[in-house]
C-alpha cells in the first residue's frame, strides 16, 4: 500500500474516539460505584455546566429503556418514541455505528479473529428476522402490561413478570449485563465478608444460591461474545431489538450513502469490509439507505476509488 | 415519491410525539428514570 493511501483520512479515526466517549459515559452512569465517586468530587458549577451535555448524551442511550419503563407506569412514552422515530429519520443507523457502547464491544471483538465465519446470504437474511421478533416480544410484554394496568387488572401480571417488570429487554440484554450487571456483581463478590478465605464448598453454596436469571444473563453474554469473535457485529445483525426499531425508520430516512458509478471499480472491497454484510453493489447508486447500515462508513474507508460518500436528501 | 410521503408522515409523527413529550415534561421524567432503568439492568443480582 502506498504511503499516501495509508495516510488518507479514515472516518474510523473520528468514529472510534466518539464510540469510546459514549462507552465511558454509559459505564460511568451505569456503575453505582463510579457515579457516587463522581458526584462527591465534581464541583456544583461544573455539574451545572455539564448537565446539557449529560442530557444530550442520555437521550439516545435512555430512549429504548424509557419506552419500556414508561409503559410499566403506565403512561405513554411520547418523548422517547419521538426520539426513536426522529433519530433514524435524520441520522439513519448512526446510533448503532457511533453511539452504542455495545457496538464498540462488538467492533473490538471483530478484531480478535482475522478469518471470519462465512454465512450464506439466505441464512443471513433469515436470521436477521430474529431481531424483529425480539423487538415485537419486548413491545408486546411492555404494551400488554400497560393495558393490563390501565384496566386495573395488572397486579398479577406485574407480579408474574418479576424482575423483568420495568424493562423486560434490559433484564437480559448483554449490553446492560456487561456495562452494569457484571461490574456490580464483581464489586458484590469482592465485598462479601471473608469470600477470599472461604473454602470452595462455601463459595459454591453462595454461587448456587444466586437467582437463575444471573446464569441466563451470563450465558447470553458468553454466546454473544463467542458469536462476535466469528461474525462481525453478531448481536447487532441478528438480535438487537433497538437496532431493529432504528432500521424500521432509517430505511426511509434522509441520511444515506451514494456510490459514484464512474469512480466505482466494483472491486467489492466495500462489501467485504461492511460489518453488517450490506450488499452495497446490489443497491441503487444514487442513494441507498439499507436498514442494516450503521453509518460506520467502513465502506467509504475501504473504497480505493473514493466512490462512496454520505448523502442527505 | 411514495417513500417521500412515508418519510414526511413519519417526520410529522415524530415531531408531534416529541412536542407532546416535552410539553408533558417527560425530559426531566426520563432523566429521573435512570434509576429505574438501572434497576432493570441489575435484575438477577444476588
Amino acid at each position: 500500500m502506498r504511503l499516501g493511501e495509508r495516510l488518507r483520512f479514515k472516518v474510523l479515526w473520528v468514529r472510534l474516539p466518539v464510540q469510546v466517549a459514549f462507552a465511558v459515559f454509559a459505564w460511568a452512569v451505569g456503575s453505582e460505584v463510579v457515579r457516587s465517586a463522581l458526584s462527591d468530587r465534581i464541583p456544583e458549577g461544573v455539574r451545572v455546566a455539564l448537565t446539557p451535555l449529560y442530557e444530550a448524551f442520555s437521550l439516545p442511550l435512555l430512549s429504548f429503556g424509557a419506552v419500556q419503563v414508561m409503559f410499566s407506569k403506565p403512561y405513554f412514552p411520547w418523548l422517547p418514541l419521538g426520539v426513536l422515530i426522529l433519530m433514524p429519520l435524520l441520522l439513519g443507523g448512526a446510533f448503532c455505528g457511533w453511539v452504542c457502547p455495545f457496538g464498540l464491544v462488538m467492533d473490538i471483538l471483530s478484531y480478535v479473529k482475522r478469518r471470519r465465519a462465512q454465512i450464506s446470504p439466505r441464512t443471513h437474511v433469515q436470521t436477521r428476522r430474529v431481531k424483529y421478533v425480539v423487538l415485537a416480544l419486548t413491545l408486546i410484554v411492555s404494551g400488554s402490561l400497560a393495558a393490563a394496568l390501565l384496566s386495573e387488572g395488572g397486579g398479577e401480571y406485574r407480579a408474574a413478570l418479576g424482575a423483568a417488570v420495568s424493562a423486560p429487554y434490559y433484564s437480559i440484554s448483554p449490553a446492560t449485563t456487561l456495562f452494569v450487571f457484571v461490574p456490580e456483581l464483581l464489586v458484590k463478590f469482592a465485598e462479601s465478608p471473608g469470600i477470599a478465605a472461604a473454602t470452595w464448598e462455601e463459595q459454591w453454596s453462595v454461587i448456587s444460591a444466586t437467582p437463575p436469571l444471573l446464569y441466563l444473563r451470563l450465558a447470553i453474554v458468553a454466546f454473544t461474545v463467542l458469536g462476535g469473535v466469528y461474525i462481525s457485529r453478531f448481536w447487532c445483525r441478528y438480535f438487537c431489538p433497538l437496532g431493529a426499531m432504528i432500521s424500521v425508520f432509517s430505511r426511509v430516512g434522509f441520511l444515506g450513502l451514494r456510490r459514484d458509478p464512474v469512480k466505482c471499480g466494483k472491486c467489492r472491497e466495500c462489501v467485504e469490509r461492511c460489518p453488517m454484510a450490506v450488499r452495497i453493489l446490489d443497491l441503487p447508486w444514487e442513494k441507498f439507505t439499507d436498514p442494516d447500515c450503521t453509518m460506520c462508513l467502513a465502506c467509504r474507508d475501504a473504497c480505493p476509488g473514493r466512490a462512496i460518500r454520505l448523502r442527505f436528501s | 415519491m411514495r417513500s417521500r410521503l412515508v418519510t414526511a408522515v413519519l417526520l410529522m409523527i415524530g415531531l408531534t410525539s416529541l412536542a407532546v413529550g416535552l410539553h408533558q415534561g417527560q425530559l426531566g421524567e426520563m432523566l429521573k428514570l435512570v434509576v429505574e432503568i438501572l434497576g432493570a439492568c441489575r435484575a438477577g443480582l444476588p
